[in-house]
């Protein structure tokens, strides 16, 4: 017995609101996201988006691969745009209209988390993505406060691989009691498209964290992105979950677990990863897959 | 592919001065002028290959594709679809040994899928005396078949379904061969042989039963009349064990002459206990036989468990039964009283020893370990050998064994008449009916290569499955198969290509066995054809290893939104080239493997690049 994914074969072959001639690399999680998280909202979107891979991804001025509008906004400023956006929509009276901001995890964990918590505070009715693929990929893979513990980036190079840990956006998120965020993966790709058709019902703050693999940047063969994500879920390393009004909720339980150290040894960016490192990251994962358990259900 | 092309509908515009850019930021087109497909260096292509039950099956048997029929419903075009590479299913799929099981790749994840079950299911369903639909007109060429057992039956279906006039001679008044008495009723019903010989019949072949080849008809007549004779006279006499005393009592028999004269209808009396010599199918089938019959028995056999050749599932059965077995142990001496009753058989223990030729652990005598099995009744098993008298001065035989070459074909003593080709229990090959119908199948296909003057070697290579054991009739008469994709007949999918991530565990189907109990005192088959139910539960299970089942995978996961579905009625999907970049997303995540990724042709000269 096979486990299709729960996603309408006419919603696959509607309209495409991704268009191919994408500027992206083979693989690319990034616009695998875009392409998904498009099906999930429709065309009655509009999306800011800051400084990040999808800024060269969708192609060069005055083109663009996706069929809704997107501004291209500063660096720090993804959240606050969309909401000024928001407004004038509202002052227009289109409030079926969805604004989207989409950045990347630099643009999220780092430069625009100012602008972000200022939104999240005042609830400002936007969906705020933040598509991770866990370095400033786009600029040559610097690090970034979503770079896990033990990998290689250009800044954390050699001989000095990152010995911080991620950090914990979603509560950072949830300290504002927002009414909804929500992590989701490219390789659970229904799971995802659910959530995005449901952040688009849900008035306030929306926040979703997408892992989304990166192949320069992890260091891994193109064909393997996703394969490789998903294991980053069986081994609960980013676990999916959604947090509804404060409620929990784990979405995949996965049916194979594996240990984390399988995970890092499918990239080459952890190759210098110490065992100390992958001790401490695997304690890590199992303590906060417990705390998650322990809160699933609950309100 | 007649899908309008998205690169066509690319918008571009000539933009030099800032007077041709747009009045405020908007944008003006898509990016589809941007044909990334020039980035790839590797390709995906949609190409069904072989699964690796179908590489495992020697007739090559195309299941996944039947179990898809079925999962269809179309349970007739199953039946006929099964019957392209294996064409008895109602036989096999109750008595195959199932090579295919073993292999099954779904068995990493939890359990086998039940092929056997399901092609008995599809076997059972469609009335078995049915002539095939496309029985051609004859092609002028006679073909004789001695011996009517598996690989006779399967030369005269194909050799039929290639045209030829077929005549098949079986010397006992029944046909069938060791399937009607070799074979014990309570697995394969009687019934269910004759219903398929009716279906030879109406397809046109002549069936001449109680027609001897050597008495009645001989060899040198039939070369004269006809232009094929296949030999298929199969084992019918079982090898001695070589002891004293072993010719002097009537309470000594072979194993197979008993289940012939049970399958016949004769009366055979055991007595109370029977002691079995031997470790294969027919041992077991002898020692079920003999509990039928009332009898209390003991098996004895000189390896240990995990050498019998006999089907663990048919041991096991044998076990529940009330069969007794006792391994490491050999007869060593039947004492026979004045009455010519067995006094006593004394038997040796046995060790394993390094491995002889055939890879398992030779016995070895442990000397003086002597014991005694108290028994009435003594039936040997250990080894079925031919009777090749008919073939005096014509084929030379050797070893037990009619010599033929890669084409089924037998060396005669003397040029002229038909040419000789052989199959089954006399030639080299393992003793398994399945075995038996690959061999009429390839025979049958070189008899035809023969009449066209092809030379058959170069044909083998086209038809050939997966790593080469088995041949496809399908592909040698340009039969489409189930998926309309193209097909790599090389290629064989095992379980390390396979993406178990996307398959959830559910157990095999109960098959609702018949107790033990009331299994032993009938002859009765025991176990009932899956109802429909069941069997699309167990097909459900099929997971289609290397065969496109449109799940979607690689429509969902493109990130160059380069996956297309044919749509308009037309099966699967197309990949964009012109801006696939080659990722091999679509591959990896291809449940089933039924994507392959080939090297692109580098068609830019060193002077483009200057």
């Amino acid at each position: 017995m096979q486990k299709t994914f729960d996603i309408p074969r006419e919603l696959m072959t509607g309209e495409d609101l991704a268009q191919p001639g994408m500027l992206s690399c083979q693989g690319c999680g990034a616009s695998l996201a875009m392409k998904l998280a498009l099906k999930g909202l429709g065309e009655r979107t509009v999306i800011a988006v800051p400084a990040c891979c999808w800024t060269i991804i969708i192609g060069v001025y005055p083109y663009s691969t996706l069929k809704v509008p997107v501004v291209h906004v500063l660096f720090e400023t993804a959240a606050v745009s969309a909401s000024g956006i928001r407004a004038g929509l509202d002052m227009r009276g289109e409030e079926d209209v969805v604004v989207m901001a989409w950045a990347g995890d630099g643009g999220t964990f780092d430069i625009g988390i100012q602008s972000l918590s200022g939104v999240a505070e005042r609830n400002d009715d936007i969906l705020y993505v933040c598509y991770d693929n866990e370095a400033y990929m786009n600029t040559g893979i610097q690090r970034s406060g979503a770079t896990p513990m033990g990998a290689w980036t250009t800044t954390t190079p050699s001989g000095a691989v990152k010995q911080e840990k991620k950090k914990d956006i979603e509560k950072i998120m949830l300290a504002h009691e927002i009414p909804y965020v929500a992590t989701a993966s490219v390789a659970y790709p229904d799971d995802m498209i659910k959530k995005f058709k449901k952040a688009r019902t849900i008035k306030g703050t929306k926040f979703i964290h997408l892992l989304s693999p990166c192949p320069p940047g992890w260091r891994i063969d193109p064909a393997m992105s996703i394969k490789i994500t998903r294991m980053a879920t069986q081994a609960k390393v980013f676990p999916i979950y959604e947090v509804e009004n404060g409620k929990y909720k784990i979405n995949v339980y996965p049916e194979k677990k594996i240990p984390l150290k399988e995970y890092f040894k499918t990239q080459g960016r952890f190759r210098q990863m110490s065992e100390d490192l992958v001790k401490a990251a695997q304690e890590r994962a199992d303590r906060s897959w417990e705390s998650l358990i322990r809160m699933d259900g609950e309100a | 592919m007649t899908m309008k092309k998205r690169s066509e509908s690319a918008e571009t515009y000539e933009l030099k001065t800032w007077r041709d850019f747009p009045p405020m930021n908007i944008s003006m087109g898509t990016m589809l002028h941007n044909m990334t497909g020039s980035w790839r260096f590797i390709k995906p292509i949609y190409e069904d290959k072989v699964p690796a039950c179908q590489n495992a099956c020697p007739a090559g048997n195309d299941i996944e594709g039947w179990i898809k029929l079925v999962q269809k419903g179309e349970y007739d075009k199953a039946y006929w679809h099964l019957k392209r590479e294996q064409p008895f299913p109602a036989i096999l799929g109750r008595i195959c040994f199932r090579f295919c099981e073993a292999s099954c790749n779904r068995a990493h994840l939890d359990d086998f899928v039940g092929i056997n079950e399901l092609e008995r299911f599809v076997g059972d369903r469609v009335e078995l005396s049915t002539p095939h639909p496309d029985v051609p007109e004859y092609n002028g060429k006679k073909l004789a078949v001695i011996g009517s057992g598996p690989a006779g039956m399967s030369a005269a279906y194909y050799g039929r379904l290639l045209g030829f006039r077929v005549t098949m001679f079986e010397m006992l008044p029944e046909m069938g061969g060791i399937l009607r008495v070799g074979i014990p009723a309570y697995r394969l019903p009687r019934e269910v042989v004759a219903e398929e010989f009716k279906g030879l019949k109406n397809m046109g072949i002549e069936l001449m039963p109680n027609t001897s080849v050597g008495k009645d008809i001989t060899l040198n007549e039939l070369r004269d009349d006809y232009d094929y004779i296949f030999l298929a006279t199969g084992v019918h006499e079982s090898a001695k064990l070589d002891l004293k005393g072993e010719d002097e009592s009537d309470l000594i028999m072979s194993g197979l002459g008993m289940l012939k004269k049970v399958a016949l209808g004769e009366d055979v009396d055991l007595g109370k206990r029977v002691a079995v010599i031997g470790g294969g199918n027919t041992a077991i089938d002898a020692a079920r036989t003999s509990v039928r019959l009332g009898s209390k028995v003991i098996v004895i056999y000189r390896r240990s468990e995990t050498e019998m050749p006999a089907h663990p599932a048919e041991v096991e059965e044998a076990r529940e039964e009330g069969v007794e077995f006792r391994f490491l142990a050999a007869p060593e001496n039947i004492e026979i009283n004045n009455d010519g009753n067995i006094e006593r058989l004394v038997c040796c223990k046995m060790e394993l020893g390094p491995p002889d030729e055939s890879g398992r652990r030779r016995p070895v005598k442990k000397e003086g370990a002597l014991f005694e099995v108290e028994t009435d009744s003594i039936l040997t098993a250990i080894g079925e050998i031919p009777a090749f008298d008919y073939l005096k001065g014509i084929v030379k035989t050797e070893n037990r064994v009619v010599e033929v070459n890669e084409g089924m074909q037998v060396k005669t003593a003397d040029e002229g008449g038909a040419k000789i080709f052989a199959g089954g229990d006399i030639i080299d090959m393992p003793h398994t009916v399945v075995h038996a119908v690959a061999a009429g199948k390839k025979a049958s296909i070189v008899m035809d290569c023969d009449r066209k003057g092809t030379d058959f070697s170069e044909v083998f290579k086209k038809i050939a499955i997966g790593d080469g054991r088995a041949l496809s009739f399908s592909k040698y008469m340009g039969w489409a198969p189930v998926n309309p994709v193209s097909q790599n007949n090389e290629k064989v999918v095992d379980s390390e290509k396979i993406v178990y991530d996307y398959f959830i565990k559910a157990s095999q189907v109960d098959k609702k066995v018949v107790n033990a109990d009331a299994r032993r005192g009938s002859f009765d088959a025991y176990g009932k054809t899956f109802d429909e139910d069941q069997a699309q539960k167990e097909a459900a299970r099929c997971m289609h290893c290397g065969r496109c089942t449109e799940c979607d995978n690689c429509l969902i996961f493109c990130p160059d939104v380069s996956v297309l579905v044919r749509g308009e009625g037309q099966f699967g999907y197309a990949i964009d080239y012109d801006y696939c970049k080659g990722c091999g997303i679509c591959f990896t995540e291809c449940p089933r493997n039924a994507i392959t990724m080939i090297a692109e042709e580098i068609s830019i000269q060193v002077d483009d690049l200057q």
